[in-house]
């Protein structure tokens, strides 16, 4: 289990580097996609099974389509470097470093923390997701509804040419 | 549990296999004869020109995204479905509403045309 | 609950009356859908209950929060009859995304779980981002959807990744059982959960564009059309500081040390940033963006305060705020119709000489943002500032006092602009409507100073 986990943790850095090294737009999205199956992978390694086949339909099915789509809409074809100043580039450095170093510290920091709730190999199954969303988390559940009709109304607006 | 997934790895590996198998015996087994007409994309009609990857409509983009919208909102279905019978009347009143509100956002979209393909 | 069941349905009814090719009858609809919200909103005035596995708590401070965001997109709508006549397409949508974003803000000012916090804030969000690039056409309206899009959608994930912290170390979303596994500490926090924590804070603090989370803020509200941006600078900003002070003066009282000096920086960092910046804007749309980021610095010191009368304070500050900066964007309107497009400063020039009634409501309006005596403004900061001291926070009033007083400047500048006699003057118009919300808006300004209220809440 620790293998698979380190494993698959070095299979995602090494792809989210390469979202960020690499300069051609579509080798971004494929490298994006293998990052997200390895994190379908680690949810599988936390018993979250429903969130793990999610993942990989939603994110890596569709949202990553949609990736696509828009590179091709905007035609990159070649990937544009935009060029920032020392200032900028040093300031993001030390940034990050520090943001880094904060949650560096803070997991190093932590002690062990006694599980309030006993461990379930099926706690990521279907039917759990299911009577949790149907019990506590039923008002998030329906007002969310609202959230996909104003996406919704987005997509109209914003994609449908005005007569 | 672990051993649970030995089901899925198999599948994995018989599709893997399947794959690699194939596409290893076609590269054996078929004659190979390269010449310059062979490798064209279309053996036949005009000549390839220009860039393959040129802008199109954002109209499909429009579909695309409204695909991923109920992609998301199909998803909330399935733990419904497995609970079904022991959600019992409550969840299938609670399933309707949300189903009756998604539904609203969808007739929305075909009352403002969003899958009319040639109008304009 | 039935204010916020039927607000969400109701938004989903406004949508399709767009189909009845019936503009005039949109701004009347969903007024009065407005005020059946508030009707079913103050019907529960007094009893406090909890809804939905305690995700949603009904108090007196939530309704008093919704009922007074309630009023002031009431006051939008009425000014959104004319700014909307000159549009023709998607009208109803504006209408109705702004309904929903205010489902949005009634569940940020009446959520108990950090899970409702999430959706209530992303409820809110994503009608502004498409609101604010509603001239399709208009580049710098695209502009600003689009940065306020990926800057909201990253500080979104800050304040998910800090919900996920808080729930590894305290295995719990609700705030009352955060509270008390905090309160088990002594005030020594172990880190992931201060980390947490902090992270929820940037989220939060965000929306309601404190520095130094405010870069968004001025281009935003320069891009977005005119009325989305007085819908951001008022009813936004009210439900995130209602958020604020559920989550801090509500859910984490007492602050821990490191949460406490953190707030003591950002109401400091606002309250400088907010005015050096605004000092230099020849920008009307710009100023009013720093001008609220001064004024989010003095609602923080309020919320620093960790009193329990903190929460009457933060709504009679918001609300006061929120009607002086409504008809000073309806007059910013009209006057960049007359001047053609022009957003500079100088378009106010020669707005005495043509329409000296106007003039003296906007020295009226500016002199309440700027905190002057007989307005209601005055008495808003005065409140503050007396919490501030009454709490031992002397150093930090004693700076946000000099600076209200800096304040005085660059409103001041805008006043002398509109009694500055103009070279060509354009004329004016402003309909009735109009005139009559910039008119009671003036009124109410000094009224609410002479009679300042307080709600128990």
């Amino acid at each position: 289990m620790i293998f698979l986990f380190y494993l698959l943790s070095a299979i995602m850095i090494v792809c989210a580097l390469l979202v960020v090294f690499s300069r051609n737009p579509i080798n971004n999205v494929i490298y994006l996609i293998l990052c997200f199956i390895a994190m379908a992978g680690h949810y599988i390694l936390l018993n979250a099974q429903f969130l793990a086949v999610v993942h990989i339909i939603v994110y890596t099915g569709a949202i990553m389509v949609l990736f696509l789509f828009v590179i091709m809409l905007l035609n990159l074809n070649k990937a544009i470097i935009f060029r920032k100043s020392t200032v900028t580039r040093v300031s993001a450095v030390v940034t990050g470093g520090i943001f880094f170093l904060v949650l560096l510290a803070a997991t190093r920091q932590t002690f062990e923390i006694h599980a309030k709730y006993p461990f379930n190999s099926d706690i990521g199954l279907v039917s759990g997701i299911g009577k949790a969303l149907f019990g506590e988390f039923l008002l998030p559940f329906e007002i969310s509804s609202i959230l996909f009709i104003s996406a919704m109304v987005g997509a109209m607006m914003f994609g449908k040419k005005d007569e | 549990m672990p051993q649970d997934y030995i089901p899925v790895l198999i599948q994995i590996l018989i599709a893997l296999g399947f794959v690699v198998t194939t596409m290893l015996a076609t590269h054996f087994l078929g004659p190979k004869r390269f010449s310059r007409a062979k490798l064209e994309n279309f053996e036949c009609g005009i000549e390839g020109m220009g860039n393959a990857r040129s802008p199109f409509s954002v109209k499909y983009f429009l579909i695309a995204i409204l695909f991923v919208l109920f992609d998301v909102e199909v998803i909330f279905m399935y733990p419904w479905a497995v609970n079904f019978k022991e959600l019992g009347k409550a969840g299938f009143l609670d399933m309707f509403l949300f189903m009756i509100l998604v539904l609203a956002g969808f007739i929305y979209i075909i009352l403002k045309g969003a899958f009319k393909w040639d109008r304009r | 609950m039935s204010a916020l069941i039927f607000i969400a349905i109701f938004g989903i009814i406004v949508l399709y009356l767009g189909f009845a090719n019936n503009k005039a009858i949109l701004a009347p609809a969903a007024i009065g859908g407005l005020l059946i919200t508030m009707a079913l909103s103050i019907k529960d005035w007094g009893v406090g209950s909890k809804y939905f596995h305690d995700m949603i708590v009904v108090d007196n401070f939530s309704i008093a929060f919704n009922v007074s965001m309630l009023i002031i997109t009431i006051l939008i709508f009425l000014f959104g009859v004319n700014y909307y006549k000159r549009m023709e397409h998607h009208v109803a949508e504006q209408y109705a995304l702004m309904i929903f974003a205010l489902t949005g803000a009634f569940l940020m000012t009446s959520y108990s779980n950090l899970i409702m916090l999430f959706l209530g804030i992303e409820i809110l969000s994503i009608p502004l981002y498409i609101l604010a690039g509603g001239k399709k056409s208009s580049y710098r309206s695209n502009e600003a959807s689009f940065k306020y899009f990926l800057l909201g959608s990253f500080s979104t994930a800050f304040f998910l990744f800090g919900i996920a912290l808080v729930y590894g170390a305290s295995s719990t979303f609700y705030l009352p059982e955060i509270n008390t596994y905090i309160a088990q500490f002594n005030g020594h926090l172990p880190p992931m959960l201060m980390v947490g924590l902090l992270f929820i804070l940037i989220g939060v603090s965000f929306k309601v564009a404190v520095a130094p989370f405010h870069f968004w803020s001025p281009d935003v509200y320069e891009g977005a059309p005119t009325l989305v941006t007085a819908f951001m600078a008022t009813v936004v900003k009210t439900a995130g500081f209602a958020a604020f002070y559920r989550l801090l003066g509500m859910g984490l009282l007492p602050l821990p040390a490191a949460l406490e000096k953190t707030l003591w920086v950002m109401t400091g960092l606002s309250l400088l940033v907010g005015n050096l910046a605004a000092l230099k804007q020849s920008n009307f749309k710009r100023l009013l963006a720093y001008s609220a980021i001064v004024h989010t610095g003095f609602m923080l010191l309020a919320m620093l305060s960790q009193h329990d009368s903190a929460g009457s304070v933060l709504l009679y500050y918001t609300f006061v705020y929120s009607l002086a900066t409504i008809p000073l964007f309806i007059i910013f309107i009209h006057m960049k119709r007359s001047a053609k497009g022009l957003e500079d400063l100088v378009i106010f020039r020669g707005l005495y000489k043509q329409k000296p009634w106007v003039a003296v409501f906007m020295t009226i309006l500016l002199m309440s943002l700027a905190g002057l005596p007989p307005t209601s403004g005055f008495m808003a900061k005065y409140q503050v500032f007396t919490l501030a001291i009454s709490q031992g926070y002397i150093a930090i009033t004693i700076f946000a006092i000099v600076m209200a007083i800096i304040g005085v400047y660059y409103y001041f500048y805008v006043l002398r602009e509109a009694f500055t006699d103009s070279d060509e003057p354009n004329p004016i118009l402003i309909p009735f409507l109009n005139a009559a919300l910039i008119v009671v808006c003036g009124i109410a300004v000094v009224l609410l100073g002479l009679f300042t209220f307080t709600i128990p809440i």
